[in-house]
């Protein structure tokens, strides 16, 4: 009898304890919920989403999206998300889905709308009042900067309430209309009219994210080299980095490479280049390769080939600092686990046109640090150039691409030495691991790290054996081979000549038998 | 005793008087050929990933449950709206399917397509051409080695290799039924004294035939020009070599067409890999054989690569980037060049081609409907013979292929010797056929080796073994004939 109590006693502290631990578990990792009403290709509805995405992955948040029609009732509460964040894409739609705004009105975590649809509820609890604008063209302002806004058709703005900080300033030429805010926060509430994904607007919102997800990490913006790859012009990218070096100007590099064919002289060149940059102030992150054709049975591959991409490069003393990839590879169970968290830094770039999937799930992770990448030329529409001062409020990576021509290059180091931007150094700043299935490679401040130890980068890559081409395998026999396949060549052309002449005198003999003498 | 032979001999009187070789041939060709494709369960050759072109081509789309690879797929669907893919690609095939579509629609259904159709109009030419081939070597004879002959060229040309493809939508059938007609009618015009114009235009829509059947065989038509240079011989009168002429220009602009009409894609694809899978094919460095090319030698590391990534790659082929520094580099010059360059590599890739070309019958797909009790990707076994003793047991070197062409040359020019010597023509015409034929068995393979490299190499040499099978049995044939080293005095009439 006893026994039987005492075994319901094991039991039952074995539920209490799993129950108990996957709470904690949960609490540790409450998501973010993304609701969406409508893609909206027409609009960049698609670009506005990433942006988002992307953004709250910077901010250190894991999320999930889901589609309005798609959201069940009782889905968003306080246990499982610590926010919510409405995208309203596609004002004309009119999209509702009722359990969502219930669940949304009960919901106690934070909240943040962006576009259109900003319903009583929200404004009051925003502790502003709603104003409809038609037909505008807004510019945003934002201490000394301002960048003029794509013409809008209808925007909600909210009137500016006392003791509420607002982010950036959106003004018209109208007199009538006065200045709104931008971004608004109010306690864990927050509001953004519509969202640009570009320039200072983005700019802005990072400033906005940040503050409301409690999550500044305010640095310099680091300068990225993206679009080099083994094929790349290697004279180029020396020469880049040579003169980014001279001028003071620190940057990463963003490379694909290649698991096989390593034992190449172009290998050799391709690491060399890297060392190169790295011995100049550059830092490597690995691109992610290109999909092809992949499913969800590919994480095997993508795993072999990243730790023997990671390996080869190791090999040569070309510690690469982080992962980069497109952003979508953070929204794919497969391609995130075994791309991405293999890094602490991971630098998230803008989407290619085409998207291939392995396995997509829409649950974004998060690394230590995740880069924000937005390009050189998206910054270009922040006027009075003032970008130094304008200083993001997460991580952000600024990408340039490789350019393919002198005058491109030249024209880009005008521009980067003219912008007089602090850029982010990470020969002071940066610490990262990056881990490798047999190898941890490590940044400390300028130093690198493989397995711990630190690794010297000098010109010629150490501890490579040297792979000979020309050394063939001992094949037995194969001498013999050789000389039995000359002597029945031999013999076949001494048959065909000896042949050849009988044929002749045949015929001869043959036709005096009918000639008359 | 004598009786019994007496009988025997009568028997074999009565049969050589009813049915001819030809006949026999026919007979027994259509048995195979009826049993491999309509006789259940379905037997086919399962989709390698290119025919979902070809059928949208024709107007025709894959239903819930198409399989690729494993299974053949017994029934498709029959585009009932407008098709802006329709007749976008210039191919003879075309012209099978769409029979075979009206054909289907006006016996079997509207709206699904049943391949055994596009096998029955498969059937019918190739039974033909069967007859026709099997006439021009055998005529006039009906002794046993006339019947023998008969079986062999059943045995050669109803190999399930090439039957199966039929009920497909691979471009082989064409390519074999093509071949038939040319080499037929060639045959019979060289022994006959007056020229039979409905033969010669069957030598012309052969021809047409072969050369519209892929892109690839675009360039064949240089070849069977050759082949009907012997016709200017048996055409004797001045104002018909007008006709002669019409008909070889006709061909060439067919050629031409069906060469240029690959896509720019498809063109930049055959580039890449013949790049990747050809020109980077070897033991040393690839990125220093490329050094100083005019091409970058980073792209070396390309090696192996495929133009439609299986799984992840450092950078897509068709980006702008490797369409400028690669592909538009990659011209037919920097090819060359390149094998002139580096003879042992291209001979190495040429022996591999000559390792590939006999194996006819196509593994790599299914050749049975799912549901018929067999596994994904089973193979036929029955009526596969040929094709396999030939796949085992050809040498596997381009220099013999070399040799054999000119020893098979050598024989073949002595017949024009004594022929021309007796004022005949008839050996002079084969003579100018073996040559074109022969000219195939050699440019092909080299052609697929700069055309795509290693790629798919035994699908694209197809032409090599229906070239060297069409040779061997024509010397056989004379052989048996008696009229190898001149023209028999009992020439035919058809």
């Amino acid at each position: 009898m006893r026994k039987w109590w005492q075994g319901l006693l094991v039991i039952l502290s074995l539920i209490c304890g799993l129950w108990g631990g996957e709470q904690s578990v949960q609490a540790a990792t409450r998501r973010v919920l993304i609701v969406y009403d409508a893609l909206n290709p027409k609009q960049q509805g698609q670009t506005k989403l990433v942006a988002v995405q992307r953004l709250l992955a910077s901010a250190g948040m894991q999320t999930r999206t889901e589609q309005l029609t798609a959201y069940r009732a009782g889905q968003l509460t306080s246990r499982r998300y610590q926010g919510v964040v409405t995208l309203n894409n596609w004002s004309a739609g009119h999209l509702k889905n009722t359990a969502f705004i219930r669940d949304r009105d009960a919901f106690t975590g934070k909240q943040l709308h962006i576009g259109a649809g900003l319903d009583a509820t929200e404004a009051s609890r925003l502790r502003s009042k709603r104003v409809t604008v038609r037909h505008q063209q807004f510019l945003l302002k934002h201490q000394h900067n301002w960048q003029l806004l794509p013409f809008s058709e209808n925007v909600t703005l909210l009137k500016p309430a006392k003791g509420v900080p607002n982010f950036g300033t959106l003004t018209t030429q109208q007199t009538s209309l006065p200045d709104h805010p931008y971004g608004t926060v109010v306690g864990n509430r927050g509001y953004l009219p519509y969202l640009e994904p570009k320039g200072l607007s983005l700019l802005v919102a990072m400033q906005m994210i940040a503050r409301l997800f409690g999550n500044q990490q305010s640095r310099a913006p680091l300068l990225t080299i993206t679009g080099v790859t083994p094929y790349s012009d290697l004279n180029r990218v020396r020469q880049l980095a040579q003169r980014l070096s001279a001028a003071g100007i620190p940057f990463a590099l963003s490379t694909t490479s290649v698991a096989n064919n390593t034992s190449m002289q172009a290998f050799t060149r391709f690491t060399k280049t890297l060392r190169f940059v790295e011995q100049h102030q550059g830092v490597i992150f690995l691109q992610a390769p290109v999909v092809g054709a992949v499913n969800a049975q590919s994480g095997n591959s993508l795993e072999q080939l990243m730790v023997a991409e990671l390996n080869q490069l190791g090999q040569r003393q070309v510690i690469p600092v982080g992962i980069s990839a497109p952003a979508y590879w953070n929204q794919d169970q497969i391609l995130r686990r075994y791309g991405l968290q293999r890094a602490s830094d991971v630098l998230l770039l803008p989407n290619p046109t085409t998207t291939t999937f392995a396995k997509q799930d829409n649950l974004g992770g998060t690394t230590s640090t995740t880069w924000y990448g937005m390009t050189w030329r998206s910054l270009q529409t922040v006027r009075n150039g003032q970008i130094q001062q304008v200083r993001p409020a997460l991580p952000t990576a600024v990408t340039v691409q490789l350019p393919t021509s002198t005058k491109q290059e030249s024209a880009l180091l005008r521009q980067l030495r003219q912008a007089k931007v602090t850029w982010y150094a990470p020969t002071k700043q940066m610490k990262t691991r990056l881990v490798s299935a047999s190898a941890t490679f490590g940044y400390r401040k300028g130093t690198y790290y493989l397995n711990g130890s630190p690794v010297k980068v000098r010109n010629r890559a150490t501890g490579v054996p040297n792979y000979h081409f020309e050394r063939k395998n001992f094949v037995a026999l194969s001498g013999y081979f050789k000389v039995q396949g000359w002597i029945l060549m031999t013999f076949f052309v001494i048959t065909t000549i000896v042949l050849g002449v009988f044929l002749f005198l045949g015929r001869r003999i043959y036709r005096r038998m009918f000639m008359r003498k | 005793m004598k009786r019994l032979k007496q009988l025997s001999l009568m028997t074999w009187q009565t049969f050589t008087r009813h049915i001819s070789p030809a006949a026999l041939a026919t007979i027994l060709a259509a048995l195979v050929v009826s049993f491999l494709l309509f006789v259940p369960p379905l037997r086919g050759l399962a989709d390698n990933g290119t025919l979902p072109q070809i059928l949208a081509n024709n107007g025709l789309y894959r239903l819930s449950g198409y399989q690729t690879t494993s299974y053949v797929n017994p029934q498709l669907g029959i585009m009932q709206y407008f098709n802006e893919l329709r007749g976008t690609s210039f191919t003879s095939q075309t012209l099978f399917v769409q029979f075979a579509i009206l054909l289907n629609k006006l016996v079997h259904s509207q709206t699904v397509f049943d391949v055994r159709f596009l096998g029955l109009t498969y059937m019918i030419p190739y039974l033909g051409g069967i007859y026709l081939l099997t006439k021009a070597m055998t005529q006039p004879f009906r002794r046993i080695r006339s019947y023998f002959l008969a079986v062999v060229i059943v045995f050669v040309f109803a190999d399930a290799s090439f039957i199966l493809s039929f009920n497909s939508f691979y471009a082989t059938p064409v390519m074999v039924i093509g071949m038939l007609y040319v080499v037929a009618t060639t045959l019979i015009v060289a022994r006959q004294r007056q020229i039979n114009w409905q033969l010669v235009v069957g030598f012309f829509v052969g021809v047409a035939l072969l050369v519209t059947a892929t892109p690839q065989n675009g360039p064949l038509v240089l070849c069977c020009l050759i082949a009907s240079g012997g016709f200017f011989l048996v055409v004797t009168r001045g104002p018909r070599w007008l006709w002669l002429l019409t008909g070889i220009l006709l061909v060439l602009v067919l050629g031409g067409l069906s060469y240029t009409s690959l896509s720019s894609e498809q063109r930049a694809v055959n580039r890449y890999q013949s790049f990747t899978h050809g020109v980077l094919t070897q033991d040393t460095d690839a990125s220093q054989a490329i050094a100083h090319s005019g091409i970058s030698r980073q792209y070396g590391l390309m090696k192996g690569e495929d133009y439609y990534p299986t799984a992840f790659t450092a950078k897509r082929p068709s980006s702008h980037s490797v369409n400028r520094q690669l592909l538009q580099r990659y011209t037919l010059g920097w090819v060359s060049r390149y094998y002139i360059q580096h003879p042992r590599q291209f001979m190495t890739l040429l022996n591999l081609a000559a390792s590939d070309m006999m194996i006819t019958q196509n593994k790599s797909v299914g050749d049975y409907q799912q549901g018929a009790g067999k596994g994904p990707g089973a193979q036929v076994t029955i009526f596969t013979g040929f094709s396999a003793a030939a796949g085992s047991f050809f040498p596997r070197r381009f220099a013999f292929n070399l040799l054999l062409a000119v020893a098979l040359l050598m024989v073949f020019v002595v017949g024009v010797y004594n022929d021309l010597q007796a004022q005949r023509v008839a050996s002079v015409v084969r003579f100018f056929l073996v040559c074109g034929l022969l000219l195939i068995f050699i440019s092909v393979p080299v052609m697929a080796i700069i055309g795509g490299g290693t790629t798919e190499l035994a699908q694209r040499l197809l032409m090599v073994p229906l070239s060297i099978d069409m040779v061997l049995l024509i010397f056989v044939a004379d052989l048996l004939n008696h009229r190898l080293w001149h023209a028999d005095d009992a020439e035919t009439e058809v």
